[in-house]
């Protein structure tokens, strides 16, 4: 049984969230503002917090500092706010993930889920040599498993050898011309857009919101990279 | 000093002292100038000095009795001059005449000669020249006889008349001029004149000779002329010495000046000092009068006096008038005989003259001190309101000219230019050297004028190009225009600056109205997530009624779609005012249309469309933002997705030609298209606008803003059913 403690000044996506997340078993802790979360931190054990940005007397984004100075609990943002510089803001202060308003309850819960597995089990877990780990994302080379956030992920061949293709080279952009050559080991011909066909379909299996992700990330006009692992995220 | 400066004692006995210091040095430069003038100071003896005076005298009474003679006069009435008598001799240096008899004499005269009797010029040139000669002790030249030989004939007759009449006086000349010499303070004088005796007697023997042999081959030549030569005597050479007796009357001029000039000799050095003391003292008491001017008992300022009232120029013309009145009175006097009453005279005008010029000094003194001298001149006053009228009508022409209108004002100018033209011409004449030159000058100077209005007119109209092709930060410098050219110069500057303020002001409200959408769209999203969460979790609940259901899919389609809806209106309003980073970067299109491609793989087939991608073989590069490239590619899919027919073929084209990068998509739409490209391209049009279930109409607006932010151009063409959006951009290498 998890606490998690959603944090809104809107009573009625704060009570929308907690009819989605009682139901999944972990009990919700209420909160208004920045301060009534902080308040509740120091009573009770939380081992997640959702908290939105733009609220009365503390922001999100303060609350996030705050919190930081003593607590390493997994915290994901939820804000009308979606401009690119308020997540890149957000992140760097020190949130784990970050949802934009109006959100998918799916796909937060599916956030909620990675952030507790990450954070209760996976903690300082570390596999054999011919693991590769990116953030939850782990690929075991010897057993051709792979994990998100602990949960096991099936794979076709070609998207394995992709991903662990980019996994092996962190931060590097490759063309799709590359990946075909390096994959398919024959000359593309015109095939390139499959790569990217198989990269979307990668980004299915791996990403929570495909259309925003977190690991495999395309390079418009270049190719696609892996995203290497953040600093202050748990490994 | 002050005291003494503001005392009018002080000044009316510095006046008085100066004038009589005036007088003093006057009287002493007066004698010092006569001493001067006979050679008083350049170390002659006292008798030097009155040889200097008197021998011009007795010569000029000298020549009058020379004159007389040669006319006929008899020589005894002629001697009647005071004072002085001469001698006659003939050119054998006989005695014809003896004025002296047994007087006693001062001084002797160098012996002049003359020609008797002078009918004509030609004698009394000959005369004239006989006389420069003689002085120098040259015998004369004989040129002098072309003009005599015609007399020749008659010369004996004529000779014989007078010499008779001188013939008696012969031997008592010689005696008397001897026995003087020894006379006291004579001596000197008879010395000095003894020198030119000797060449009188070779001088008419020198005359005679060259009579002889001129004029006998003028006789053979011409006999017959003999009627009309016989009415002129020939003139026989003589000469004269004048004497200036010891019995000169008291009362006459010599004896007087003869008096002062002993006088001053006796006190020549003491008459110099006096003069100097006298200047220098008088100059001393003028220094004080000038420094004391304008100064009054009681007052610390400079006062005016009654002079001061009368213009500077005035006074200074009044003075100078009186001067010369004066001057001429001097002048005047001078005539005549000297006298003691002249004497007086002269230190009088002389003392009025001191005091007039004293006056105006003063006068000048205080206005200096003042400091009005040049404003309280009359003519000087006069001239400024000259010159101010002359503004004042120039303004008055200036202003009526301006209140004109400008075809009447240039209108009156040039017929002003005409007329005066006109004037010159009538007044000059239109020939003529004067005339022409100033018409050169005059056209010159206008054309000059019109080509610096040219000028003018050249940079408005560069600066109208310019700010009409949107260069509103264009400036004219007005700063060496006049008249309208300058009005319009400034207009023109206020044009711009009236458009930069309107882009300004629109910017700034557009600005403002992305600001608005951005904040609005945040305080939308809030309670549409409960919206869509709430009608989530209805489709949830086990509702049995059906129209329930139904109702509930509307509510969740909808309100998906207001999602959809609010992020396009954020991203369109960004993406139109420009308000996103643009990080531009290499692009490979190639590659961004495979990765496209790639993405809509699935949707495209889900609607039955097939997509044909052609692109080079080399890759193409342009300078792009990637996320920003991409979503102009998602919407134009997202747009063939939604609006193409299914079951025809989609062609995606790339081509790199003359440095430019083109990516064509072209499609065949599903329903009529009615309306042209450009109003596709506005926002929140569609082509078909029952369909309502999907876009929010702005995905071509924010493409083309997209493409536009990055450099490219998007031209989109509706060809009957075929739909064709052209993207452009530079390509690099």
């Amino acid at each position: 049984m998890y606490n998690i403690l959603v944090c809104d000044d809107e009573k009625d996506i704060v009570s929308a969230l907690k009819i989605y997340l009682e139901p999944e078993g972990y009990r919700v802790l209420e909160a208004y503002n920045g301060q009534e979360a902080l308040d509740i931190l120091d009573r009770e054990q939380v081992h997640l917090i959702l908290l939105d940005i733009m609220m009365p007397k503390m922001d999100g984004i303060s609350t996030v500092s705050k919190l930081r100075e003593y607590s390493n609990v997994p915290v994901i943002l939820l804000t009308a706010k979606s401009e690119d510089t308020d997540k890149v803001l957000g992140l760097n202060i020190g949130a784990d993930d970050y949802i934009t308003k109006p959100f998918n309850p799916l796909e937060v819960l599916a956030r909620v889920r990675s952030q507790l597995r990450r954070y209760m089990r996976l903690g300082g877990s570390s596999s054999g040599e011919s693991t590769l780990n990116i953030g939850g994302l782990s690929l075991d080379d010897g057993s051709k498993d792979v994990t998100v956030d602990g949960e096991p992920v099936s794979l076709t061949p070609t998207e394995y050898e992709i991903l662990k293709l980019l996994m092996n080279n962190p931060g590097r952009v490759f063309s799709p011309r590359e990946i075909y050559k390096l994959v398919w080991k024959d000359e593309p011909y015109g095939a390139e857009s499959t790569v990217a066909v198989h990269i979307r379909h990668l980004r299915e299996k791996v990403e929570i919101n495909p259309a925003e992700p977190r690991y495999i990330k395309a390079v418009w006009g270049q190719g696609y990279k892996m995203e290497r692992g953040k600093k202050n995220e748990k490994s | 000093m002050k005291n003494l400066k503001s005392s009018s004692l002080a000044k009316i006995l510095a006046f008085i002292l100066i004038l009589a210091f005036a007088a003093v040095m006057f009287i002493s430069f007066m004698g010092v100038g006569v001493l001067y003038s006979y050679g008083g100071y350049s170390g002659s003896s006292l008798e030097g000095v009155l040889r200097n005076y008197l021998e011009p005298w007795c010569v000029n009474k000298m020549l009058n009795n020379m004159e007389g003679y040669r006319y006929g006069a008899d020589p005894e009435e002629l001697d009647s001059t005071i004072g002085m008598t001469f001698t006659i001799y003939d050119q054998n240096k006989k005695v014809v005449y003896d004025g002296l008899g047994s007087q006693s004499y001062m001084l002797e005269t160098s012996p002049y000669g003359f020609w008797y009797p002078a009918e004509d010029s030609a004698a009394y040139n000959a005369w004239m020249w006989e006389e420069e000669e003689s002085r120098e002790g040259i015998a004369p030249i004989p040129s002098i006889s072309p003009d005599i030989q015609t007399a020749v004939i008659q010369a004996e007759d004529a000779l014989s008349s007078p010499q008779p009449t001188a013939e008696p006086a012969v031997t008592p000349s010689q005696e008397p001029q001897t026995s003087a010499s020894p006379d006291g303070e004579n001596s000197g004088l008879s010395g000095s004149m003894s020198s030119p005796e000797p060449s009188i007697s070779p001088a008419p023997t020198a005359a005679a000779q060259t009579q002889e042999p001129a004029a006998s081959p003028a006789l053979t030549a011409e006999p017959n002329q003999s009627a009309y030569v016989e009415a002129a005597p020939v003139p026989v050479r003589y000469s004269m010495v004048g004497y200036v007796l010891d019995t000169v009357t008291e009362n006459s001029e010599v004896a007087t000046m003869t008096k002062i000039i002993s006088v001053c000799f006796a006190y020549s050095n003491l008459l110099l000092g006096v003069m100097v003391a006298g200047a220098l003292l008088a100059l001393a008491c003028f220094a004080f009068l000038m420094a004391a001017a304008g100064h009054r008992k009681g007052c610390e300022e400079i006062q005016s006096g009654i002079t001061e009232r009368l213009p500077f120029d005035v006074l200074t013309v009044l003075v100078a008038t009186a001067g010369v009145i004066l001057m001429q009175l001097l002048i005047g006097f001078s005539y005549g005989d000297a006298n003691a009453a002249k004497l007086v005279a002269y230190v009088l005008i002389f003392e009025a003259a001191a005091a007039l010029c004293l006056w105006w000094c003063i006068s000048f003194a205080r206005r200096l001190k003042i400091g009005n001298v040049i404003k309280s001149c009359i003519s000087i006053r006069l001239l400024l309101w000259c010159w101010r009228v002359f503004k004042k009508l120039m303004d008055f022409v200036g202003r009526t000219l301006k209140g004109m209108a400008l075809i009447p004002r240039a209108s009156v100018i040039i017929f002003g230019i005409l007329f005066i033209e006109f004037l010159w011409i009538v007044g000059f004449g239109a020939g003529g050297g004067f005339m022409l030159f100033s018409w050169f000058i005059e056209r010159s100077v206008l054309v000059l004028l019109t080509l610096y209005v040219l000028l003018c007119m050249k940079k408005l109209l560069k600066a109208g190009k310019e700010i009409s092709q949107g260069n509103m930060d264009y400036h004219v410098d007005t700063g060496k225009m006049y008249g309208p050219l300058r009005e319009h110069g400034e207009q023109l500057n206020r044009i711009s600056e009236g458009m930069n303020k309107a882009v300004n002001s629109r910017m700034k409200s557009e600005h403002f109205k992305t600001e608005l959408i951005t904040n609005v769209s945040h305080d939308i999203k809030t309670p549409l997530t409960s919206i869509i969460n709430y009608v989530d979790l209805l489709e949830k609940e086990e509702i049995d009624n059906e129209k329930a259901k139904e109702y509930i899919q509307v509510l969740s389609r909808q309100s998906a779609r207001l999602k959809k809806l609010i992020d396009d209106l954020i991203e369109a309003s960004k993406a139109s005012t420009g308000n996103l980073n643009v990080n531009l970067e290499r692009c490979e299109l190639g590659v961004l249309i495979d990765q496209s491609a790639g993405e809509y793989a699935e949707k495209l087939k889900a609607a039955g469309l097939e997509l044909v991608i052609t692109k080079p073989e080399e890759p193409v590069v342009i300078m792009a933002d990637g996320r920003h490239m991409w979503r102009v590619f998602d919407n134009l899919l997202n747009n063939v997705c939604k609006y193409a027919m299914a079951g025809t073929r989609v062609y995606l084209n790339l081509d790199k030609a003359a440095g430019k990068a083109t990516v064509t998509f072209r499609n065949i739409s599903a329903s009529q298209l009615n309306i042209s490209g450009e109003e596709l391209m506005e926002r929140f049009v569609r082509g078909d606008s029952s369909r309502n279930t999907e876009g929010s109409g702005l995905g071509l607006s924010i493409a083309r803003s997209l493409v536009q932010l990055q450099n490219g151009e998007l031209e989109l063409t509706v060809d009957g059913d075929l739909f064709k959006v052209v993207l452009r951009f530079k390509a690099i290498d």
